[in-house]
């Protein structure tokens, strides 16, 4: 039988093991933003388009980018091999993650979402025919810190491919990859989600 | 996906106040869930997404519903990665006393995963819910359709069983 003392040991060291699986590094809130709808912080373009009182929103909110290991998109896993492939090595043989990923405007792929957002509209021809739904675009980023648009991997309407190209295609410059000291092209995709509410 | 919906302005309302004041733990539960950030940000704003545009008004408890999928949207994922964490029962028996004192969030996610690998997965998921999500035991019994006693008892099993393990290792 068990005693008090032993009730409160076995307390105690549960309380132990509850302080180890409770996590302390807890990665900062401002790390994650929601999707931003347009409906609410451009309303002069809105009024443009608000048809019936329907009004526009999009959001980008998801990305994926190039690690060493399985990197997910909506339609599954891509094997590391097929992305690695894609950046180009000094001694054209290795297949390892750069030692400094590309950055944009100082941050990562998160802050060329979120420029992205800033740029991209809600194509009208599409709003009016009440196309929503999410485009995967893919792109490069290369040597000399130019973004080269490649293709659309996913995308319920060519409307919409075509807007995000539009956008990728206006990006700034970024710095280069760089891998074993040498510059290194890199492979990108971003997905951006367009959704149509009625108010 | 279609993204097309007929949503009202206070339905959209409803979800952003709730995602937003969940954002936080479900941002964690993510993480330490699926172990890297990029996927966990993925996942939650698929989720947000998919909440705006579905038809989950009448829901009667939308946290509950929340975290529900939340859950399942990080198992597909894990599944479709095969990053599935099984039953590894040797896993605190390799296990290095300075691993209990992890550094940053990668070691602290790799000890969780160690010691949470030892556990059937219906008590992980209680475990998690409970200390990464601060879910109650009722939330939770809602959360995985099961009976209050049941959450628990799942809950305290697990506890126990480590307990009973890291002291015949003499870590803790």
């Amino acid at each position: 039988m068990k005693t008090n003392n032993q009730d409160t040991a076995f307390e105690e060291l549960n309380h132990r093991v509850e302080q180890l699986l409770t996590p302390r590094f807890t990665p900062s809130a401002e790390e994650i933003r929601l999707p931003k709808t347009q409906h609410k912080s451009r309303t002069i373009w809105l009024n443009t388009l608000r048809i019936g009182g329907v009004a526009a929103a999009l959001a980008i909110g998801i990305f994926f980018i190039v690690e060493p290991y399985n990197t997910v998109t909506a339609n599954g896993s891509i094997k590391v091999e097929e992305i690695v492939q894609e950046i180009e090595t000094p001694d054209n043989s290795s297949s390892e993650k750069p030692d400094t990923m590309p950055k944009f405007q100082g941050g990562d792929l998160t802050k060329f979402a979120y420029w992205v957002q800033e740029q991209i509209e809600y194509p009208k021809e599409a709003f009016s025919q009440g196309i929503g739904g999410k485009v995967v675009a893919e792109f490069f980023i290369e040597k000399d810190g130019s973004v080269t648009f490649s293709k659309i991997l996913e995308s319920p309407n060519e409307i919409l491919s075509k807007e995000v190209e539009r956008v990728i295609k206006l990006s700034p410059k970024w710095e280069p990859a760089i891998q074993k000291g040498q510059k290194v092209r890199v492979k990108y995709a971003i997905p951006v989600a367009f959704a149509i509410f009625n108010n | 996906m279609k993204l097309t919906s007929n949503k009202s302005s206070d339905y959209r309302s409803r979800i952003d106040s709730l995602v937003t004041s969940e954002l936080q733990s479900m941002y964690r539960y993510a993480c330490y869930r699926v172990g890297d950030r990029d996927t966990a940000r993925e996942i939650i704003h698929e989720l947000y997404l998919r909440f705006l545009t579905a038809d989950i008004g009448n829901v009667r408890n939308l946290r509950c519903y929340l975290y529900r999928s939340l859950s399942n949207a990080c198992t597909q994922r894990l599944r479709t990665t095969q990053r599935q964490n099984l039953i590894d029962l040797n896993a605190i028996e390799q296990l290095k006393a300075e691993e209990l004192q992890p550094a940053d969030f990668s070691e602290e996610q790799a000890l969780i995963e160690k010691l949470l690998a030892t556990l059937a997965e219906e008590q992980r998921e209680v475990i998690r819910l409970h200390l990464h999500c601060n879910c109650t035991f009722a939330e939770i019994a809602e959360i995985l359709e099961i009976p209050l006693p049941t959450a628990k008892s799942r809950y305290r099993y697990g506890i126990d069983h480590l307990r009973n393990e890291l002291h015949k290792q003499g870590v803790i």
